[in-house]
């Protein structure tokens, strides 16, 4: 890879030195945050304490709190769920799969992807916690040694292949994301003012030292890692999706759902990637590394997950007719035009229509269209689980077994909630750690330099 | 930079000996084996119209990526993969041949029986089956034809256009290729067993076209360099190839697992009426109640998933096996079998009605011949069109990167 085609977009703009890397990282930690990190970080901490005292009452309380009924047992927990466990999948994406593919331009936004998958799993990880009413026994999803309890864990069922996939998932980006890190909290450590800062990033680097031999390892263990993640990134959104597709119940059991869940994993991680992203580089003008470039190319990668999610969405609705099974049709047409209607539409407007505007150059390389396009795809990736849980589940085969569910403010409270807990998660992240991945984003700049 | 591949006598001449024996095999076929309309002689044909066109349209699909992701790598070889997309007008017109000589109703129960899929004859009927078999081709033969012409027009106008009209061309091409492929799949092999349906079919069918196209791209590349062309392709060009070969054989096989496994684990009899064809085999009797029979496609079942991703994923997953010739050509041959296995299993055991006897394994001189005779004609016409242009498109903007690639 040494040739670099003229044509190429350069992924850095007017870096003069490497040092000058440093300091633009660097410099953010050592000083007192924007306005504009404080008018985010209340907020999110407000909406976290709202979410925790949902959570709260609701364990006291008991599940009744929640609007789920009879026939609609699963609604807003599972939801929020996979919208989650989906934000994170970009994360994984940018760092294995792009890096596997030789996707330079995955440096400057990598760090930040993949410390927004660790953040989006935590906030995913709770969900199934609180729905158990009573989170005490959460370990018992595990099938821990010696068997204290004379009772397996059901194997049978891809709630517990969840179990076994997330954790997976979780270590794997856990140890890929602080590996990638060393080498930055060492920059840190060198650059930091004071003497607290110097040892608490001194420990966070494992006195890193540079050696050619450090960084040889260091890029083989990243290899490694990124190949081990790769599958990753299909295998645990699959499990996810075996959670609906395993049953029998018509819009649930469907085959394409495993590659379909996929593709809207990494759909919906980008589009949050993206306004993370921009309000990053807001905070702290890194105009200078996050480039138009990349949020185009993040744009193609939108574009091209939201039309195979659209193509899976006809499909689903074509093999319904074509399969003769009446009961089939009727869930695929009281989707879209049954009592949930509305939540159907808004996911197909947002889902299916809103990323095709990113086809014109302008709307794609114009940052407020961007911003209000990404977060139309969240939007519209929430419903989708949306209207795939309760849709499914508000039309029993017996008409006896038909009802209604509106979620109760406790729901909101907790949905909410996690919101709060993963943007102050991520907005305490850059105010203390290498949210740019500083190492990297010196390999491009030293790239650009000598030319 | 304008090393040109020249059509010799002794290829013409070897794929000629292979197409008339192809044409021999699918005479003995048609009149050896008269019963169910020819069943057999038209089982061959749409397998292998099926295998060949994967591998012409697997080929521009490689293409249509490398344009859209900006790949830099592989435009020293791209000539290959691009010249494949000519045996496609071959295939559409060998698929016209299956329409209109007599195939549909050997092969399709829908075809001969429309009142045994009344509720969807809107979409399963012949005239319209032909719209969608014009419709897939036209696509597909127009945009090759877009992204070849202005390939080749870029080789004698160093013009930064070309390049910029095939990135939009193949950004267009990739939408349509979602579609058709998915529509291909389902019409060609899915309505074969006129009742079963499967969402993720279309997916399915793409993970193996696509392994395909990139297996012969590695043993074309390869054969190549042994006849002394593309002197500027090295092992990092074959590590590449490599990596996407072994990463989608695993894509196919988790497509294939997963949808085995939902089917098999929801149990749901609309739907295993599939699998069980191709595992134990049973009819129903007069009393509607099923009988099973122990069926001869369990060990093919079983095979297929072990020789096109087990071994390969074994094997090519060290990155020395990527880099050796002698290991990634046999692997590109295995999965290249295995695709052939694969769809072997989607046409032979195939049995809408369900009340006659289970259908036997089938193997012989018809098989072997009828697809030594399609490999013929393809290698003739990819031969033929790679000898049209130079092998190195000399004004692909990329190209730089590709001749001085090591990684």
């Amino acid at each position: 890879m040494e040739a670099l085609s003229a044509i190429r977009e350069p992924l850095v703009r007017n870096v003069k030195s490497l040092g000058e890397v440093t300091d633009a990282v660097s410099t953010p930690l050592n000083s007192k945050p924007k306005a504009l990190w404080y008018g985010l970080f209340f907020p999110s901490v407000a909406a976290l304490i709202l979410g925790i005292v949902a959570v709260t009452y609701q364990i006291m309380t008991g599940i009744g709190t929640w609007g789920n009924n009879n026939p609609v047992s699963w609604a807003f927990a599972i939801v929020n769920f996979v919208f989650w466990i989906g934000i994170g999948h970009a994360g994984t994406f940018i760092s294995a799969i792009l890096l596997l593919f030789r996707q330079k331009w995955r440096n400057s936004i990598n760090r930040a992807a993949e410390t927004m998958t660790i953040f989006a799993v935590i906030c995913a990880g709770i969900f199934p916690i609180i729905h158990l009413g009573r989170p005490w026994f959460a370990l018992w999803f595990l099938p821990y040694f010696p068997n204290s309890r004379n009772l397996w864990v059901n194997f049978n069922s891809p709630l517990l292949w969840d179990v076994f996939a997330i954790s997976t998932y979780f270590t794997v980006s856990l140890v890929f994301w602080y590996i990638g890190m060393i080498p930055d909290f060492a920059t840190l450590r060198d650059s930091a003012k004071t003497r607290v800062k110097k040892i608490v990033y001194g420990l966070f680097s494992f006195r890193w030292t540079g050696s050619a031999r450090s960084w040889s390892r260091h890029e083989s263990v990243s290899l490694v890692l990124a190949g081990l993640a790769a599958p990753l990134v299909l295998s645990v959104h699959s499990i996810v999706s075996t959670d609906f597709a395993t049953s029998v119940l018509p819009g649930w059991h469907t085959t394409i759902f495993p590659p379909y869940f996929v593709a809207g994993a990494i759909f919906s991680g980008f589009a949050m990637v993206m306004t993370l992203m921009i309000i990053m580089r807001k905070i702290f003008d890194f105009e200078k590394y996050i480039t138009l470039y990349h949020f185009e190319q993040m744009a193609k990668i939108i574009i091209l997950t939201g039309s195979l999610v659209g193509v899976a969405y006809s499909t689903e609705f074509f093999i319904a007719w074509y399969s003769s099974n009446i009961f089939e049709q009727y869930a695929f047409i009281n989707r879209a035009f049954g009592p949930y209607a509305w939540s159907y539409w808004i996911m197909v407007t947002c889902n299916v229509i809103s990323p095709q505007l990113f086809w014109f150059k302008k709307i794609r390389t114009s940052i407020p269209a961007l911003f209000v396009i990404t977060i139309f795809v969240n939007i519209g990736m929430w419903f989708e689980r949306f209207v795939i849980v309760v849709t499914s589940l508000h039309r029993a085969h017996l008409p006896s077994s038909w009802g209604y569910y509106s979620p109760s403010w406790v729901e909101i409270a907790e949905l909410i909630g996690s919101f709060g807990l993963f943007l102050t998660l991520f907005l305490l992240f850059i105010r203390v750690g290498p949210y740019i991945a500083i190492a990297e984003v010196k390999d491009l700049a030293g790239k650009a330099l000598k030319k | 930079m304008n090393e040109k591949y020249s059509l010799d006598s002794k290829t013409m001449l070897i794929s000629a000996i292979l197409v008339v024996i192809g044409v021999g095999a699918a005479l003995f076929a048609f009149f050896s084996y008269p019963e169910a309309h020819h069943k057999r002689f038209w089982e061959n044909i749409l397998l292998n119209n099926f295998y060949f066109t994967g591998i012409a349209i697997g080929g521009t699909f490689f293409i249509a990526i490398q344009y859209a992701s900006n790949a830099g790598w592989s435009a020293g070889l791209k000539r290959i993969p691009e010249a494949f997309g000519a045996f496609l007008p071959i295939a559409a017109l060998l698929m016209l041949f299956l329409f209109f000589g007599g195939g549909m109703d050997s092969l399709y129960h829908w075809a001969h029986d429309p009142l045994s899929v009344s509720k969807k004859a809107g979409y399963l009927n012949k005239p319209f089956f032909l719209v969608r078999i014009i419709l897939i081709f036209g696509i597909w033969i127009f945009f090759w034809w877009l992204m070849r012409s202005s390939s080749i027009k870029e080789d004698n106008d160093a013009n930064i256009k070309y390049y910029m009209n095939n990135r939009r061309n193949s950004a267009i091409f990739l939408v349509l290729f979602a579609i058709t492929i998915s529509f291909g799949s389902f019409d060609w092999m899915m309505s074969l067993e006129s009742h079963w349906f499967s969402t993720m079919f279309g997916v399915y069918g793409f993970a193996g076209v696509f392994v395909q196209g990139v297996a012969v791209t590695i043993l074309i590349t390869v054969f190549l360099k042994q006849q002394g062309y593309l002197k500027h392709i090295n092992e990092n060009h074959l590590h590449d190839l490599g990596k996407f070969l072994f990463g989608f054989s695993t894509f196919w096989v988790y497509i294939w697992f997963f949808q085995f496994m939902l089917i098999w684990y929801a149990n749901m009899p609309e739907e295993t009426g599939y699998f069980l064809n191709r595992t134990v085999g049973y009819i129903k009797d007069p009393s509607g109640a099923m009988k099973y029979y122990s069926s001869s496609y369990t060990i093919l079942f079983i095979i297929n998933p072990i020789i096109n991703w087990v071994i390969p994923f074994v094997v090519l997953m060290m990155r020395n096996a990527k880099r050796n010739v002698k290991i990634l050509t046999s692997m590109a041959v295995l999965v290249l079998v295995g695709h052939w296995l694969d769809y072997y299993l989607m046409v032979f055991p195939s049995n809408s009605t369900y009340d006659l006897a289970p259908n036997p394994v089938k193997f012989g001189i018809a098989e072997i011949g009828i697809t030594l005779g399609y490999a013929g004609l393809f290698i003739l016409i990819f031969a033929f069109t790679l000898s049209r242009a130079s092998l190195i498109p000399k004004n692909h903007p990329l190209l730089e990167e590709s001749l001085h690639h090591h990684f």
